[in-house]
């Protein structure tokens, strides 16, 4: 276990030290995900996301918020539909406008969430997102996870209705746009994946806020199961387009990585370097806020005292050095026995929780009168 | 002489400002202005949001609205549509105030810190003054 804290800290440091960089990197990554699966759900006749523009918008991405990403995202949409069908790219722009209107508004920062709830539902792995956001975030979530799976089975009704056709003639608008209509308010897998990753979002998030210990674990593996269940009994009950067998695999997929992220949180945690520029009389101030790190490197040493090299050095009692050096370092130590195998168990619970205070690093300043 | 401490104060102080613009925003309002002020978006919002529902039903149902335009029942018509909008509104509303309650509340709680550390700060000016006076 200390292994891994270690490395925590060790990546820490380099998400310290990088981590605007790879804030844009990762960015820049998600953008380039989402635009190459939106030029593969449209034809090379009416799309206009070649390669080079693909790689254009995903570079553009990196270096906007979040809210605005989501906006390219549905606005690359609109402008790919409209090239099919100007009636159905007017009923996906009221969609991401009701959507918008009704719940999307109340939540500008999470449009990451909104645009990766989506991929991830056509990627096969749509429990990946409440789980993810039910131990990491607030119930608050729940709205764009809701509002991307609304505008993913929006989407997919489109899709299903023009069955890739590059053009809809415009005699036939009308009956496209009924027919989609139609296909989307009859989509029970719309109403029924969005109700339970709703509800799992909300299961997760409150078993972890639980006061039992484990919490996040239960909550993790309740999640996974859970999810489990119910797509599989979904499957099979009400014909889902969804294969069991990737259910399974993903929803264990979506637990291991939620929970990994929940470990690392620390590692990605937004607030963790900050800029400031401000001033006073007599001074500029350019300062740069690190979070202070509590952990050392090495905390604890687990040594493994055998009964043979007990009696070799004369059956010796417990070396008292020994013993006031791991108490020193705030950790449980127990013998079973004074010739028996030492069980040395770490405490770890302390170090789980660490506290972020703000250290000045580096005060650049001039002179106000220079 | 740069003073330590006071730079560590204003550096709080500047992350918060950084980090919680909106705070500062919502302090500008007193808790029943702000709530009504949301109240009034979402009466907004839920009105757009219900007239685009609106217009899309009114597409999907042209040809059946063209066909019977004479003979269609306009005033049971208009009531249901009045009426959903009316639990709409009401359900948005309740919703939002509620958001709108907490986020504000919330808001305010971070703001308290905020201020006694400006407090702290402007102690450190007045002891800065009351030095040069002395001088």
């Amino acid at each position: 276990m200390i292994y891994i804290l270690e490395l925590r800290e060790k990546l820490r440091v380099v998400y310290q030290k990088f981590g605007t960089y790879l804030n844009l990197i990762f960015k820049f990554v998600f953008g380039l995900v989402v635009f190459l699966l939106l030029k593969n759900a449209f034809s090379n006749e009416i799309t206009f996301l070649s390669t080079p523009v693909v790689l254009a918008l995903a570079l553009v991405t990196a270096f906007i918020p979040s809210g605005l990403f989501a906006l390219v995202c549905a606005g690359v949409t609109i402008f790919s539909v409209y090239k099919m069908s100007s009636i159905l790219a007017l009923f996906i722009l009221f969609i991401f406008l009701i959507m918008y209107f009704l719940m999307l508004r109340y939540t500008p920062k999470y449009g990451y969430v909104l645009v990766a709830t989506p991929v991830l539902i056509y990627l096969g792995m749509p429990v990946f997102m409440p789980i993810l956001l039910g131990i990491l975030a607030t119930p608050v979530t729940i709205v764009p996870v809701i509002g991307g799976s609304i505008i993913y089975y929006s989407l997919r009704a489109v899709g299903d209705v023009t069955k890739g056709q590059d053009a809809v003639n415009p005699d036939e608008a009308l009956q496209i746009f009924k027919g989609v209509v139609d296909r989307f308010k009859s989509d029970k897998e719309m109403i029924l994946v969005t109700v339970i990753l709703a509800v799992i979002l909300m299961m997760v998030y409150v078993l972890r806020r639980s006061k039992f210990n484990h919490s996040t674990e239960i909550a993790t593996v309740t999640g996974v199961v859970v999810s489990m269940i119910i797509f599989v009994l979904s499957c099979v009950g009400m014909d889902l387009e969804m294969s069991i067998v990737g259910i399974i695999v993903f929803s264990l997929l979506s637990g291991a990585v939620a929970y990994v992220a929940y470990f690392m949180r620390t590692v990605l945690d937004y607030s963790a370097v900050e800029i400031v520029q401000f001033e006073d009389d007599d001074y500029y101030y350019y300062v740069k806020a690190v979070p202070k790190i509590k952990i050392s490197a090495q905390l604890s040493e687990v040594k493994n005292i055998s009964e043979d090299e007990d009696k070799d050095a004369g059956k010796e009692s417990v070396d008292e050095e020994k013993e006031a050096e791991y108490a020193s370092e705030d950790t449980d130590v127990t013998y079973e026995d004074e010739y028996d195998d030492f069980d040395v168990t770490i405490d770890t619970s302390d170090i789980d929780e660490l506290t972020a205070t703000t250290n000045i690093k580096d005060i650049n300043y001039q002179n106000h009168d220079e | 002489m740069i003073n330590n401490s006071k730079v560590k104060l204003m550096t709080k102080l500047a992350v918060y400002e950084k980090k919680h613009k909106e705070d500062i925003e919502i302090s500008k309002y007193s808790k029943s202005d702000y709530v009504r002020l949301n109240l009034i978006k979402n009466v907004l919002s839920v009105t757009v949001a219900y007239i685009l529902v609106l217009v899309i039903v009114g597409l999907y149902q042209i040809e059946y609205l063209i066909a019977n335009a004479v003979t269609l029942d306009y005033k049971s018509l208009g009531v249901r549509i009045l009426g959903f909008y009316a639990i709409s509104v009401i359900v948005f509303v309740l919703a939002g105030l509620l958001i709108s309650s907490q986020r504000y509340s919330k808001a305010i709680k971070r703001l308290n810190k905020y201020l006694k550390r400006l407090k702290i700060l402007k102690k450190y000016y007045d002891e800065q003054e009351e030095k040069k006076g002395t001088l």
